[in-house]
């Protein structure tokens, strides 16, 4: 059991997602940074799906019953456990009444905070993440306040030794953001010029990040002034509204819009979505769909690495 | 495939998934396409697709990037194209949304009667004397969009910061049912005391893409007498199978 004694600036309970109801208008949800939320978990030895705590730009206070292995990845932050420093992208115990500490995020924007035996709050269709605009999953549907108490899921089987992630784990947080792109549902309605533009040009993140959708500013995209009909739209489609502004669909977002899209954030870049910054800046490329899938397979290969070393060593 | 002026395409959509669209405007022959596809889909039973999100006229395959390939999805879906026949609905299920047409729980519905130019008795009768078709669940979980009216409503320039779960709205041809407290643009003309949406119901939705519904128009001492025997657990919402007379 944990309580929340300060719960930073926006922290959600988020696991990878509900999935199986789009066609009803539910979206997805889950860990913005769903690699850092992966690794959080193997390195506290849970299934990768176990509940994570997104923190948002800032961790927060949080003190714990029981002896605990947890772990920090995504953004670099100051982390202490009963004032002593610790390691990002590490496993660590807290003892018994132990407080740990999470700063503000030093280098990039969202922490997860994983905890061996994971966040134990109900299953909602499928999955704990929460989904703040319907105000479910998750605890009670809402980001965490302080005096807020967690329960911790039982994992008897697993190791209680904290151990550190290879250096290359981490994925390299730079700004400018150079996203890889595919092409979008749309891409042919846009003019060249248009699409010179947006490939060309760097665009500036909003001063809100919510996990619905990124307002862009840059280049305004106007040569699209065709209406589109409702249709499925999916994580890290970059729409352009007839006012020929952009917008980045994320997981909170609804599922099925009537907006022409340019292009698609791939999957292996989408954890610098997460952890840019507000103001940061943002270029596009557009590459296939075979180099995208390829990039994402090695960002999972090397989870799957560190998974299998560690289940080796604990045997 | 049978003869059709529009030929299925598929369209990219990232590099997990496949969007096939079936045309470009909104009809009940479209929709039998969508239909098709995805019955003719399902029965190939591919592995490794995670999700399949039919809409209006489009279907999106999603697909386990670990596990298959986009070139293995796209020949599962041209192999569906080739093999699916469209489904004209035989019989359709519709579910009765009572609903109370009047005061603080239709805020727009004078705005409307001067838009629209009919008198309120003939927009509630529009509203109620045909069941409405749910072509597409969207927007916020579990509300159902649906057509259509006889007449075309501008979008409302701001929209209100919160309408209330249950509200019935009406926007360019279209009706729908707000699923939960959410801010929205739809000009609000009544209220229904059903919850069309509860995830912590066993089955979180009444309505699918399909469906129909029937609007039947209640007064406000039933809508308030209605939403307490809801609270309480004591109604079931009434639903029964109609023929599709051609």
């Amino acid at each position: 059991m944990i309580t929340v004694i300060r719960p930073g600036t926006l922290t959600t309970v988020q696991d990878l997602g509900r999935f199986g109801y789009q066609a009803w208008g539910m979206p997805a949800s889950g860990a913005m940074d769903f690699y850092a939320a992966k690794a959080a978990n193997i390195l506290v030895g849970n299934s990768t799906k176990a509940a994570v705590l997104e923190m948002t730009e800032e961790g927060g206070s949080y003190r714990f019953e029981e002896e605990t292995l947890v772990a920090v990845t995504g953004a670099l932050a100051t982390i202490t456990v009963n004032g002593i420093s610790q390691a990002p992208w590490s496993s660590f115990l807290i003892p018994p009444g132990g407080m740990l500490h999470i700063g503000m995020a030093t280098k990039g924007y969202r922490m997860y905070l994983a905890l061996q035996g994971g966040v134990d709050v109900p299953v909602v269709m499928g999955s704990r993440s929460t989904y703040l605009t319907a105000r479910l999953g998750g605890l009670e549907g809402r980001s965490l306040q302080a005096g807020d108490i967690l329960l911790i899921g039982k994992n008897s089987k697993a190791r209680r030794h904290p151990i550190s992630a290879p250096a290359d784990l981490p994925l390299p947080l730079e700004n400018p953001w150079r996203l890889f792109v595919t092409a979008g549902s749309q891409e042919d309605w846009f003019s060249t010029k248009d699409k010179k533009a947006f490939y060309n040009s760097v665009y500036t993140l909003d001063h809100e990040l919510p996990r619905m959708s990124y307002r862009l500013r840059g280049p305004l995209l106007t040569s699209t002034q065709q209406e589109l009909i409702s249709e499925p739209t999916g994580l890290g489609a970059v729409e352009v509204p007839t006012s020929g502004k952009l917008f980045i669909v994320l997981p909170d977002h609804g599922t099925s819009r009537g907006f022409a899209k340019i292009a698609y954030i791939i999957h292996a870049h989408f954890y610098k979505l997460a952890q840019a910054v507000p103001g940061d800046k943002i270029t596009f490329k557009l590459i296939d769909v075979d180099t995208a899938a390829e990039l994402y397979r090695t960002q999972e290969a090397a989870l799957h690495r560190l998974k299998e070393d560690l289940d080796s060593n604990s045997l | 495939m049978n003869a059709n002026s529009f030929k299925p395409v598929l369209r990219p959509a990232g590099e997990n998934s496949i969007l096939v669209v079936f045309g470009t405007t909104i009809t009940p022959k479209v929709r039998e396409q969508v239909c098709g596809f995805v019955t003719a889909f399902k029965a190939l039973g591919v592995k490794g697709i995670l999700e399949i999100v039919p809409s209006y006229c489009s279907v999106m395959i999603y697909f386990k990037m670990r596990t298959v390939t986009y070139a293995h999805i796209k020949s599962a879906v041209e192999k569906a194209l080739l093999e699916m026949v469209p489904e004209p609905q035989q019989t359709y299920q519709v579910l009765e949304v009572p609903t109370c047409y009047d005061g603080v729980l239709a805020p727009d519905m004078e705005a409307v009667l001067r838009l629209t130019k009919l008198s309120k008795e003939k927009l509630i009768r529009l509203h109620t004397d045909k069941p409405f078709m749910v072509y597409m669940i969207g927007f916020t979980p579990g509300f159902p969009y649906m057509g259509t009216m006889p007449f075309h409503l501008p979008r409302q320039t701001t929209p209100r910061p919160v309408v209330p779960s249950g509200s019935i709205g009406l926007a360019g041809n279209q009706t729908g049912i707000y699923s939960i407290d959410t801010p929205g643009e739809w000009w609000l003309i009544g209220r229904t005391p059903l919850a069309i949406f509860d995830a912590q119901r066993k089955d979180p939705f009444l309505l699918s893409p399909g469906d129909y519904v029937r609007f039947t128009p209640i007064d406000l001492e039933e809508y308030f007498e209605l939403k307490d025997y809801i609270a309480q657990g004591f109604y079931t919402p009434r639903r029964w199978q109609e023929k599709v007379t051609s």
